[in-house]
């Protein structure tokens, strides 16, 4: 197991600077290069402290090594220094990081808990109105955009209903923990729902798989409760690829709460990178990027370790 | 039908298990398959019976059906299941909890898929123990130890926690009858448990059963393509054709005086043991698939000894002698040739 | 596409519109394209005429949809809208479907480096998250609907590549193929003649499924203000503008949505139909 995670790791690595240099050459390919938006932020006039921003992308050397400069620097956790705040990169990004965690963990815990108990009622229940319900939300789930889904939401809960606030992240001057939780559940259901649908028809079709297999017609032969067959034996066998899916999907969370947290005005990172892009602030764009980016690798590999610790097949192999 | 009749035995005392005019079919998007069609026989207790048949013939079925797993689309729909005083088709999935495994264990045809992948043996035999009998943690352990020791596996303590995939073959088919025979049934239905085997392998597990059979005394019910395979360890057979039984007999005397047709050929074809080939090269044509139930002897187009009759009415299963019967109507030109 | 489909197999066509969501589907995205590239025909006003005396209107016989803050019918909107998002959708699609068809086919027929580097090549084009990306490229240029179609179509061919690798993988170790390659047939002309050919019906669905997201990502990104911008009306920026009067007029935000819902719901669908009628066997290579 251990020289499995070592190779996965070693594996990282030439992935891991190949999406550095991608995301360099879309700096470098911005017009102008970062030199250029830089002067066209307009929030720099001195032209002292512009020569040192100058000084410090190393505009005037060549291409790779100021590539080299940069991968140095992030390496070192120094992404730079935010055009629009002058404020270093990283520790905006630190800043915002709790807001965004929060978020997606809560969708994630949402969307696992939901997909699992519809995922496992659709395959048990073939062609009951569970099921049907749950090859409607996984093609909602696959049709509709984001955004238009949250303001919907908005629309029916937050201005016909009034039930749940649809922005921030509490009420100014009545905060507390259930007004934060109320300000939670929008965002939340909105980030889940397109994992509700993946994932419930995943578990749905490998949970059919398990429960045609021979080994549950042995369960079967044993005795044992029904429950108990489906549960433990089909359950145990159909979870294993569905979590290490989770896993791989944990990363593409970021991307989905870029647009959630910016309908819902939740002060992640997501939305923090809408605002970057609109300042054209590129240290704080190919900062989050670059984490996006990593998050994705990371989550790749402890997608495969997950799948290796569960699987005894592949452990031993 | 002939099933109706009284029953000749060659065992004592009450059967504990009888099935009668067993219909099971399979309502597909082809049409309805008649798997079974008004299957009967008895097992007492300790006796050991083969159902012997093609593959087809609808030996697997029956023995599915007697537990109820037969498969979707599959259904029985028609006569009785009896396990002891119970009605098996009446059964409530609580009521099939205390019969399956407790008082009828299963061993089945393929070693390789019919373990869980992902739990331990040992996980999947104490889980029988502790179900049933209600054995705790330790001492389910030890047992699942025993057992694993009395089918024949080296080193169980350790094997224990070990996967399905990290044994082999016939390993994994010791480690299904040790499950089988944990909540020690008095009826064990072994479904071709050799087929997937390697020769050798095969005999090696027709031995275990035996020997299993003769210090637990628990009765058999054999399903196979192969009656040399089984010869040796078995008191009755029943050949099956087309979803019915075409011949019943004490096993030395079915080798000696085999009535049917389709009996006599099974024997002249008989495989030298082990070989795996489940076609008959002695009779030309194959079993048939029935898509509605049989209106005439199913064998009729096979038989060297069809006549009018064959054609145009089902035989029914008659004795011939005692604990013999067989369902054919000409069986006495057919035995004199 | 089903002009393709059915050259590829005859039955296919037939197939297709017996499927229970494909062929409903079919009609649905017809009527809706059609009515769309026809808008400067059908729609009952200008897209861009500013009424200022039947300023937000909720649906009303006159304006079937209602009017926007400038008096414009936004109905006449939702066509001219569907217009540009259809063609970018499509545009797209054959972008990244043809990109990632090369890539798959030459990976899975060249096999051994260059499948390793051309993979790897996807490993990483995949690890980046593609709506931020987009982003990112769209906050450096003003996006005409060409580029943005381009540039969505080149940042989403990576699930296209695996797939058609894969299939070519498979189509390679067929008899006739190994025995064209025997008798000397060259690469490009094996590659076009029988390996694409064969890779026809997952290229197809794979290419129906983009259209789909495309359609969403430009939403997404117009929605953001970052894509096409207004004066042209895009399902996505009709959103945008709509996303702050939401309260007070809900029509503005409900048909340019349903819009998106209906045309990526009956693409997707047809898609999986495809699927279906192209492998009745269900996937067997």
């Amino acid at each position: 197991m251990t020289a499995f995670i070592l190779r996965r790791l070693l594996q990282m690595i030439p992935l891991t600077l190949g999406i550095t240099v991608v995301l360099f050459a879309v700096i470098q390919a911005a017009p102008g290069g970062p030199e250029g938006a830089l002067l066209e932020s307009g929030r720099f006039i001195d032209p002292e402290v512009i020569e040192a921003y100058r000084e410090r992308l190393g505009v005037d050397q060549p291409v790779h090594v100021q590539y080299a400069r940069w991968l140095g620097a992030a390496l070192q956790g120094d992404l730079g220094v935010s055009f629009s705040t002058t404020r270093p990169v990283s520790e905006m990004i630190l800043e915002r990081l709790p807001a965004t965690v929060e978020l997606m963990g809560t969708a994630f815990l949402l969307a696992a808990l939901v997909a699992v108990g519809l995922g496992l009622v659709s395959a048990v229940r073939q062609y009951s109105w569970i099921d049907n319900l749950g090859t409607g939300i996984s093609f909602l789930g696959l049709a509709m955009p984001v955004f238009w889904f949250a303001l919907i939401l908005q629309l029916v809960f937050g201005v016909w209903l009034g039930w749940l606030p649809v922005s921030g992240t509490e009420t100014v001057g009545a905060s507390s923990f259930a007004d934060h939780a109320l300000h939670l559940v929008l965002p939340a259901v909105v980030l889940s729902f397109r994992y509700i649908a993946g994932w419930s028809r995943y578990l749905r079709s490998s949970l059919l798989d398990a429960l045609s297999a021979d080994y549950i017609r042995t369960a079967r032969a044993k005795g044992l409760s029904e429950k108990w067959v489906v549960g433990f034996h089909g359950m145990r066998n159909a979870l294993i690829p569905l979590i290490s899916i989770m896993a791989l999907n944990l990363a593409g969370l970021v991307s989905g709460a870029v647009i959630t947290e910016t309908v819902f005005a939740w002060p992640g990172i997501g939305r923090m990178f809408v605002q970057a892009m609109f300042a054209r602030d590129y240290p704080l764009l190919m900062g989050i990027l670059l984490l996006g980016s990593v998050m994705v690798v990371v989550f790749n590999l402890v997608a495969d370790i997950v799948y290796g610790l569960l699987d005894p097949r592949i452990r031993y192999e | 039908m002939s099933t109706r009749e009284a029953w000749s035995s060659s065992g004592t005392g009450e059967p504990l298990l009888r099935v009668r005019d067993l219909v099971t079919r399979f309502h597909t998007h082809g049409g309805v398959v008649h798997a079974v069609n008004g299957v009967g026989f008895e097992l007492r207790d300790g006796e050991s019976l083969a159902l012997v048949g093609e593959s087809g013939s609808g030996k697997s079925v029956t023995a599915l059906s007697v537990l109820g797993l037969v498969p979707r689309p599959g259904r029985i729909e028609g006569g009785e299941i009896r396990y002891q005083d119970r009605d098996l088709r009446a059964l409530r999935p609580k009521e099939w909890q205390e019969v399956r495994g407790r008082e009828i264990g299963m061993v089945f045809q393929d070693p390789m898929t019919s373990l869980n992948p992902v739990l331990t043996i040992g996980r999947q035999i104490t889980e029988v123990l502790r179900w049933h009998l209600r054995m705790g943690r330790n001492e389910a352990r030890d047992r699942a130890v025993e057992l694993l020791e009395l089918v024949g596996i080296p080193s169980p303590e350790r094997r224990l926690d070990e996967y399905p995939h990290q044994f082999s073959g016939g390993q994994r088919q010791r480690i299904l009858i040790a499950i089988a025979l944990a909540a020690e049934p008095r009826v064990l239905i072994a479904d071709e448990p050799t087929t997937a085997l390697d020769v050798t392998i095969q005999a090696q597990i027709v031995e275990l059963i035996k020997g299993l059979q003769q210090r637990l005394g628990m009765a058999i019910l054999w399903i196979t393509h192969d009656l040399a395979l089984v010869a040796g360890m078995v008191d009755r057979v029943a050949v099956m054709y087309a979803g019915q039984v075409v011949e019943e007999a004490p096993v030395g005397e079915l080798f000696r005086a085999p009535r049917h047709p389709y009996t006599r050929a099974l024997l002249r074809s008989m495989p030298t043991m082990g070989e795996r080939d489940e076609r008959l090269p002695a009779i030309p044509g194959k079993p048939p698939v029935l898509h509605a139930p049989p209106a005439a002897c199913p064998f009729a187009p096979r038989c060297a000894f069809a006549g009018e009759e064959c054609r145009t009415a089902v035989p029914t299963l008659d004795t011939v002698s005692t604990g013999h019967r067989v369902a054919c109507f000409r069986w006495e030109e057919a035995g004199r040739e | 596409m089903s002009d393709a489909a059915s050259a590829r197999a005859p039955g296919v066509w037939t197939r297709l519109t017996r499927h229970r969501l494909a062929a409903p589907s079919v009609a649905v995205l017809a009527i809706l394209t059609a009515a769309c590239m026809a808008a400067p025909l059908l729609a009952p006003y200008e897209f861009d005429a500013i009424d200022l005396t039947s300023i937000r209107r909720p649906p009303s016989p006159g304006h079937w949809m209602g009017t926007d803050d400038l008096g414009r019918d936004l109905f006449t909107r939702v066509l001219y809208g569907g217009r540009i998002s259809i063609l970018i959708g499509l545009l797209a699609a054959v972008v990244g479907t043809g990109l990632g068809t090369l890539v798959g086919s030459v990976a899975g027929f060249f096999g051994g480096r260059l499948d390793g580097v051309l993979m790897r090549l996807t490993d990483i084009a995949y690890s980046i998250p593609t709506l931020p990306l987009l982003i990112v490229l769209a906050a450096f240029a003003q996006a005409s609907p060409g580029l943005m179609a381009v540039v969505i179509g080149l940042l989403s061919w990576m699930s296209t590549a695996r797939v058609i690798r894969g299939e070519v993988l498979g189509i390679r170790e067929r008899a006739y193929v190994e025995a064209a390659r025997n008798v000397g047939v060259p690469t490009a002309r094996l590659l076009g003649r029988h390996v694409i050919p064969n890779a026809m019906g997952a290229i197809v669905v794979s290419a129906t499924l983009a259209v789909g997201n495309a359609i969403v990502l430009e939403s997404s990104l117009s929605f953001l203000g970052l894509g096409v911008q207004p004066p042209i009306p895009t399902w996505g920026n009709m959103l945008m503008d709509a996303q702050s009067t939401m309260a007070s007029r809900p029509w503005l935000t409900i048909f340019p949505g349903m819009a998106i819902l209906i045309v990526v719901l009956a693409v997707n669908f047809l898609g999986d139909g495809l699927r279906d009628a192209l492998d009745p066997s269900g996937g067997a290579e």
